[in-house]
C-alpha cells in the first residue's frame, strides 16, 4: 500500500452499492426536507394526515427497495 | 395491603416476564461462557442466528423512549413524531450498513474487545482509547437512568403503588444485573430476543385495543383528533416545537448518527456469524425499528382524543402520564400487564447491553491498558464483573436520588450528541478517505470541540451564556455540535501527522481486500 495509490472508496463500489447510496441521498432528502412541506396538507389523504401518509410511504418504500437491492448479485 | 384482581393480573404479567427472562437468559449451556476471558464475556462472537439478531438488536436499539416515552411524545406533539423514519430507516441503511460489516471484519481479524480499543489501535494511542472509554461512559451513565426511570414509574403506577418507585428501580436494575453479571453479552443477547418480542406485542396489542374503542375506524380517530387538537395533525405540532429547522436537525443529527455507532452496537456487530449477516441485518432491521412506532400514532392521538388535557393531579401527572392513565382506566388487565412488562423490556434491553459494553471499555481500555497491564484473564474477568455491578448500582442510585441534579439532566440530554462526536474517529479508522486521513489529534480535538459546542448550545443559561445560544437560529444543538466536531477534526488532521502506515495497511488495505473479495466490483467481475 503506497501513498501514491490511496484507497479512496467509501463503500464497495458495486452496482448494488451505488444504488443503495442513491437511495440514501434521495429518500433521506425526501424525509428531511420535503416532508415538512407536505405537513401543510394536514387532513387530506384518505382521512389521514398528509405528513403521516407521506413519511410512511417514503420510509417503507426505502426499506423495500433497500432489501430488494441488497439481495442483488453485486 | 389488599390486592385487587387487576393488580394481581398486572403483577402476574410482570412476574411471568421476569421468569421468562431468566429462563431464556440465565438457564442452559448456550449462555455459559465458552472461555473465562474478557473477550468471551464482553464481546462473544460469531454465534448469533440471523433471525435472532433482528429481534435482539432491535430491542437493544429501542430504549425506554419506545414505551412509554413515544406515546407521551405523540400526545404532546402529534404526527411530527413520524420524523422517526429519518432515524429508524436512515440509521440502519446508511450508518449500520456502512460501519457494521467493517467493524465485524476488523474485530474478527485483530480481536478488539471494544469500540474504544479499535479506535486506539488504529490511531496507535492507548490514551485516546482510554479517553474515548471514559468520555462515552461519563456521557452515557446518566442516560442509563432514562431506561430505568420510565419503566419504574410505569411499574409503580401500574401496580397502584403496590411496588413503590424506589423498589421498582432496584427491581429493574437487579434483574438486569442478575443475567448480565454471570453471562456477560451472551446473557444480553438471549434476553434481548425475548424483550424484542414482548415490545412488539405490547405496542401492537395496545394499538389494536385502542382502535377497538373507535370501532376499528382509523378515519374516525383522525377526524376526532383533528377536532380536538388540529395542530397535532401537522407541523410544528401541538407544542410548536417541530419547525422545519428542528425537524431535520433534531431527527438526523441528534439521533440518526449516534444510534449507529453506540458502543453497544459494536458488541452486537460481532455476534453475527459473518460480515454478510451484519450487512443483511442492516437491510432488514428498519422493519423492526419502524414497525414498533407505527401503532404509536394510534396510541398517542387516541389518548389525546380521550384525554385532551394531561392529568394534573394523582400519582402521575403531565403529558407522559396521559397514555398510562387511559390504559389503566380502560385496558383489559392482561393487556395492561403486558404493556408494563413491555416497558420494562424496552428499558432493560438497552440497559443490559449498555452496562456490559461500557464496563468492557472501562476494564479493557482503562484498567487493563493503563493501570494493571500484567494480570490473568481470571483477574480481568472478575474486575469486569465488579464494574458491571458498580455501574448498575450507580445507575439505580442516580435514578432515585440524583435524577434531578443539573449535571445529570445535562448529561441525559447530551448523551446521544456526545456519542455522535466519535464519528470522525470511527470513520477515520474504518473508511478510507483517499489521501486525507483523520489523525489522532484530529479525532481527539474534534470530540472536545463537539462536546463544548454541544454544551454551549444546549445549556447556555446554565453556563452563564446568552440565551440565544440555545439551538441557534432554530436548529437543534446537535447540528452545531456536528459542524464543530467535523470542522475541527478536519482542520487539525490537515496539520498533524497522519496515522502510521502500519495502521493504514492493517485497517484500510485489509478492509479493501476483504470487501473486494466479498463484493467484487461490477467491472472486475465482468
Amino acid at each position: 500500500m503506497s501513498e501514491e495509490k490511496p484507497i479512496n472508496h467509501l463503500i464497495p463500489w458495486t452496482t448494488r452499492g451505488k444504488l443503495l447510496a442513491i437511495y440514501a441521498v434521495v429518500f433521506e432528502f425526501l424525509l428531511m426536507f420535503v416532508a415538512p412541506i407536505v405537513a401543510n396538507v394536514p387532513h387530506s389523504i384518505g382521512g389521514f394526515p398528509g405528513l403521516w401518509v407521506f413519511t410512511n410511504i417514503v420510509g417503507w418504500t426505502w426499506i423495500i427497495l433497500g432489501i430488494a437491492t441488497g439481495y442483488m448479485k453485486r | 395491603m389488599a390486592i385487587d384482581v387487576r393488580q394481581a393480573v398486572v403483577l402476574g404479567c410482570v412476574v411471568g416476564y421476569i421468569a421468562l427472562l431468566f429462563i431464556v437468559g440465565g438457564v442452559g449451556k448456550w449462555v455459559k461462557l465458552k472461555e473465562k476471558t474478557l473477550t468471551d464475556y464482553f464481546r462473544p462472537s460469531k454465534f448469533a442466528p440471523f433471525w435472532a439478531m433482528w429481534f435482539a438488536m432491535g430491542a437493544n436499539m429501542h430504549t425506554a423512549f419506545c414505551i412509554p416515552g413515544s406515546m407521551g411524545f405523540y400526545y404532546l406533539h402529534g404526527v411530527g413524531f413520524t420524523a422517526h423514519f429519518i432515524w429508524t430507516v436512515g440509521t440502519a441503511l446508511i450508518f449500520m450498513y456502512l460501519v457494521g460489516p467493517r467493524m465485524h471484519l476488523i474485530s474478527a481479524k485483530y480481536g478488539h474487545v471494544t469500540l474504544s480499543e479499535m479506535i486506539g489501535d488504529f490511531y496507535k494511542s492507548k490514551w485516546l482509547a482510554a479517553f474515548v472509554a471514559l468520555f462515552v461512559s461519563a456521557a452515557n451513565i446518566a442516560y442509563f437512568t432514562a431506561n430505568i426511570i420510565g419503566p419504574a414509574t410505569l411499574l409503580s403506577f401500574g401496580t397502584g403503588g403496590l411496588i413503590p418507585f424506589d423498589i421498582a428501580v432496584w427491581l429493574i436494575v437487579i434483574i438486569v444485573i442478575g443475567y448480565t453479571l454471570p453471562f456477560g453479552f451472551r446473557g444480553v443477547f438471549y434476553t434481548d430476543i425475548l424483550q424484542g418480542a414482548v415490545m412488539l406485542l405490547a405496542t401492537w396489542g395496545a394499538a389494536i385495543f385502542m382502535l377497538s374503542m373507535f370501532n376499528w375506524n382509523t378515519w374516525a380517530l383522525f377526524s376526532k383528533a383533528y377536532e380536538v387538537a388540529p395542530k397535532h395533525l401537522t407541523l410544528p405540532g401541538g407544542a410548536g416545537w417541530f419547525t422545519p429547522q428542528m425537524w431535520f436537525s433534531w431527527a438526523f443529527f441528534a439521533i440518526t448518527i449516534h444510534w449507529g455507532i453506540q458502543p453497544r452496537n459494536y458488541q452486537y456487530y460481532q455476534l453475527a456469524k459473518s460480515a454478510e449477516d451484519v450487512r443483511k441485518n442492516a437491510l432488514w432491521i428498519p422493519i423492526y425499528l419502524s414497525a414498533i412506532y407505527v401503532p404509536v400514532v394510534i396510541l398517542g392521538l387516541a389518548t389525546k382524543v380521550l384525554m385532551p388535557t394531561p392529568p394534573a393531579t394523582g400519582a402521575w401527572t403531565g403529558p407522559d402520564a396521559a397514555f398510562p392513565t387511559i390504559m389503566a382506566q380502560y385496558a383489559p388487565a392482561l393487556l395492561w400487564g403486558v404493556l408494563i412488562a413491555g416497558s420494562m423490556a424496552a428499558g432493560q434491553s438497552t440497559l443490559d447491553s449498555d452496562l456490559v459494553a461500557h464496563s468492557g471499555m472501562l476494564v479493557n481500555d482503562v484498567y487493563k491498558a493503563l493501570l494493571k497491564r500484567e494480570a490473568s484473564q481470571a483477574h480481568y474477568l472478575a474486575v469486569g464483573r465488579i464494574v458491571v455491578l458498580i455501574l448498575g448500582i450507580l445507575a439505580g442510585y442516580i435514578s432515585i436520588y440524583a435524577a434531578k441534579l443539573p449535571i445529570v439532566t445535562m448529561l441525559v440530554g447530551m448523551a446521544g450528541t456526545f456519542v455522535m462526536t466519535l464519528l470522525p474517529a470511527v470513520l477515520g479508522a474504518i473508511l478510507p478517505m483517499g489521501r486525507f486521513k483523520i489523525t489522532k489529534w484530529g479525532a481527539f480535538l474534534g470530540i472536545v470541540a463537539g462536546a463544548i459546542v454541544g454544551l454551549v448550545t444546549t445549556f447556555p443559561t446554565t453556563l452563564g451564556l446568552p440565551s440565544w445560544l440555545l439551538n441557534p437560529y432554530g436548529y437543534h444543538s446537535a447540528l452545531w455540535t456536528f459542524l464543530a466536531n467535523w470542522i475541527v477534526a478536519i482542520l487539525v488532521s490537515l496539520v498533524t501527522p497522519p496515522p502510521p502506515q502500519d495502521s493504514i495497511e492493517r485497517f484500510h488495505a485489509f478492509l479493501d481486500r476483504e470487501l473486494k473479495a466479498l463484493y467484487p466490483p461490477a467491472k472486475a467481475k465482468a
